[in-house]
């Protein structure tokens, strides 16, 4: 095992990688920084490119990519009031009003420490525990792994905002497209409609390219994004960087711990990821805090928490994608879909025979947060520059990025169209309150279930119960049926409660 | 574009009824109680029973929600998204012909023309300086085959 932890620090430590690392987290920062493009959307670009890399540069250029583009989303968000990237959201009243204030810097300086900070210690958490979890994922049979997919698509679809019965929506869907194609069981080709090219299944990578490019140029075109009308004059930040900011981080060290550690463990749940992460810890800050009236109006305390949180939920989002093989957000979703591209097989049989390789993603993770502190600030500094670049010129230079990456993966214009099908699907389904994230999931998840249900259905001569003799499998089961009765009896109650009032309040009318 | 929930409801029932009927069509793994219908006639239950709920919100919210609303999207915007639309099909169909060079190049000048309204000299310079990169690196890099085209001559790289 050192044997590997040595080999894979000079894989990192690699002229080369480094290199692309730096290329990578430029291009992030830059990507992160323009408001309406996601770090999603950076990675989805990526894709292409790494497709023709080798697996240690492709997965630490993405590692880099994200963290870096996390952070820059609050560039925009503190000096324009428009997040860079969702992940910002939570907190743009609190670093905007700073920026009025005068105070950018102490903003902007405590969002990048608290990102190096949170980083890291997502870093550490995915470090230890990745190793732990795959001893006991190498126990794993079909029964396991069909509920440990389904728990976690489960997680995907009702963890997202909106409607619960959005999010099953779009979980399904992304589960009818993995059907599509050869049946890997059978040998049966399903909802091809004759298509040879259908045959061969949908391919992640256009469909991620449409779903989060396409679908992203098509909100920016039509405005919905902010990004479209002239804003206000951009404000620089200006003075020292850091100077302001230990005392603040020594104040709320508690709330540097709590969002680092409460952020790992959101992005390990599959479908929410750094928006989410922090959304729940910048609410959870103030419930505990003693100011709670302060926040959003350019207050420091929930800025460190939900900072650090979106930058560490990116570490804890590999947790199950390297373990198990399930993604724990839209990122790691395209990052299963590269290492399936690559012939390798996400999951515990890559810390059994390739463990280098998760070594070099732990330490590619220590790497990009310690590069995000020089590039970070470089960025706040250089922000009024960066922002000159017009959005009208480079969204169509973004499409033409994206239907050549669309096109490499297979060298057809089929590629092409599957990304411009689904980018409009996922277009109208974000407009209307249809989360993405579990289609997305249940696109790479999808023929892993089906054959582990399969599998576990013959082996079982068709006894349901067979899915829970095993004690793992039954936990996972109890606890995901439960989450699926407790959503389905909410609603019903919601449901009855709201038909009861309307009957009350149309009886009380007459 | 904000649709009412009934209304995509609709679509998501009458999906699920289609899965449902082709994956009768499949025929059964010999000697196997469950074929490849199975897992798609499963999503295909659910997708019916999602639509029904869909349905059932989006009536009961009718007055407040209309069936379409285009609220707020004015004529250009809405221009603007279906160019890029139409650059993406026209994409597919003509690239095989006209090229990647030619394709992609002269679409994405159309469209910084039309999103900056004007500018166009700047906007050629830029598509064709990106059209060319792109082409060079994909080409002679990565080794991607984009398609040549019948009226340029061959590139230098």
């Amino acid at each position: 095992m050192n044997d590997a932890v040595l080999t894979a620090f000079g894989l990192v430590f690699d002229p080369y990688v480094l290199g692309v690392m730096l290329a990578a987290g430029a291009f992030g920062l830059f990507v992160g920084a323009m408001p309406g493009l996601t770090a999603t959307l950076a990675v989805a670009l990526l894709v292409p490119i790494t497709f023709f890399m080798e697996p240690i540069p492709a997965l630490a250029a993405i590692v880099s990519t994200t963290a870096m583009a996390i952070f820059a989303g609050d560039l925009p968000g503190a000096l324009l009031r428009i997040p860079g990237t969702p992940a910002s959201a939570a907190y743009v009243d609190d670093t905007h009003k700073l920026t009025l204030a005068g105070k950018a810097n102490l903003g902007l300086g405590t969002a990048l420490c608290c990102a190096v900070i949170g980083g890291l210690v997502g870093a550490s958490i995915l470090a230890f525990t990745a190793p732990l979890l795959a001893e006991v994922a190498l126990k794993f049979s079909t029964q396991e792994y069909f509920w440990l997919a389904t728990f976690g698509l489960t997680c995907a679809a009702f963890v997202s905002t909106g409607k619960p019965v959005k999010g099953l929506v779009s979980l399904l869907l992304g589960l009818f497209i993995a059907t599509i194609g050869i049946d890997i069981m059978a040998g049966q080709p399903r909802f091809t409609f004759g298509s040879v090219e259908l045959m061969g299944g949908v391919s992640f990578i256009p469909a991620m390219i449409g779903m989060f490019a396409i679908s992203e140029v098509l909100r920016w075109a039509l405005g919905s994004t902010g990004g479209r009308d002239k804003t206000a004059p951009v404000r620089q930040a200006t003075g020292a960087v850091f100077a302001a900011v230990l005392p603040v981080l020594r104040r709320y060290k508690i709330g540097l711990v709590r969002g680092s550690i409460g952020g790992t463990l959101i992005g390990i749940l599959p479908g929410a990821g750094a928006d989410i992460a922090a959304w729940v810890t910048y609410a959870i800050s103030k419930k505990f805090s003693k100011t709670p009236e302060k926040y959003g109006t350019g207050h420091t305390e929930g800025l460190v928490d939900a900072s650090s949180a979106n930058n560490a939920s990116l570490g804890g989002a590999w947790v199950p994608a390297l373990v198990f093989g399930i993604p724990g957000d839209t990122i790691t979703a395209i990052v299963i879909g590269i290492l399936y591209m690559k012939g390798m097989n996400p999951g515990p049989m890559v810390m059994l025979y390739q463990p280098e390789l998760l070594y070099a993603v732990f330490i590619a993770f220590f790497v990009a947060n310690l590069m995000l502190l020089p590039l970070g600030w470089l960025a706040i500094k250089s922000y009024g520059q960066m922002i000159k670049v017009p959005r009208e010129v480079l969204m169509p230079i973004i499409l033409i990025l994206c239907m050549v990456g669309a096109f490499a993966i297979n060298n057809t214009v089929f590629g092409v169209a599957v990304m411009l099908v689904l980018g409009m699907i996922a277009f109208v389904m974000e407009e209307n309150g249809f989360p993405v994230a579990p289609a997305i999931l249940g696109l790479v998840l999808g023929t892993m279930i089906e054959r582990n249900f399969m599998q576990s259905m013959m082996k079982a001569d068709g006894n349901l119960l067979a899915f829970f003799d095993r004690p793992i499998a039954a936990t996972l089961g109890v606890i995901t049926i439960s989450i699926w009765v407790l959503v389905a009896g909410g609603a019903i109650h919601r449901w009855w409660r709201g038909r009861s009032l309307t009957t009350t309040a149309s009886s009380s009318a007459e | 574009m904000k649709l009412n929930d009934a209304v995509l409801g609709l679509v998501v029932l009458l999906g699920g009824l289609a899965i449902i009927l082709q994956a009768r069509t499949f025929p059964p793994t010999h000697g196997q109680a469950y074929g490849p219908d199975l897992f798609p006639t499963i999503i295909g239950l659910g997708f019916v029973l999602s639509g029904i709920v869909l349905v059932i919100g989006g009536w009961r919210e009718r007055q407040v929600v209309g069936w379409v609303d285009f609220a707020g999207v004015s004529f250009g915007r809405l221009l603007d998204a279906g160019l890029v639309l139409l650059y993406i099909a026209a994409f597919i169909v003509l690239v095989p012909r006209l090229g990647f060079v030619l394709t992609a190049g002269i679409g994405a000048w159309g469209l910084m023309v039309r999103f900056q309204g004007g500018k166009w000299p700047s906007a050629l310079v830029i598509a064709t300086v990106v059209t060319l990169v792109t082409d060079w690196a994909f080409r002679s890099l990565l080794l991607v085959p984009l398609p040549q085209g019948l009226i340029l001559p061959r590139l230098p790289w």
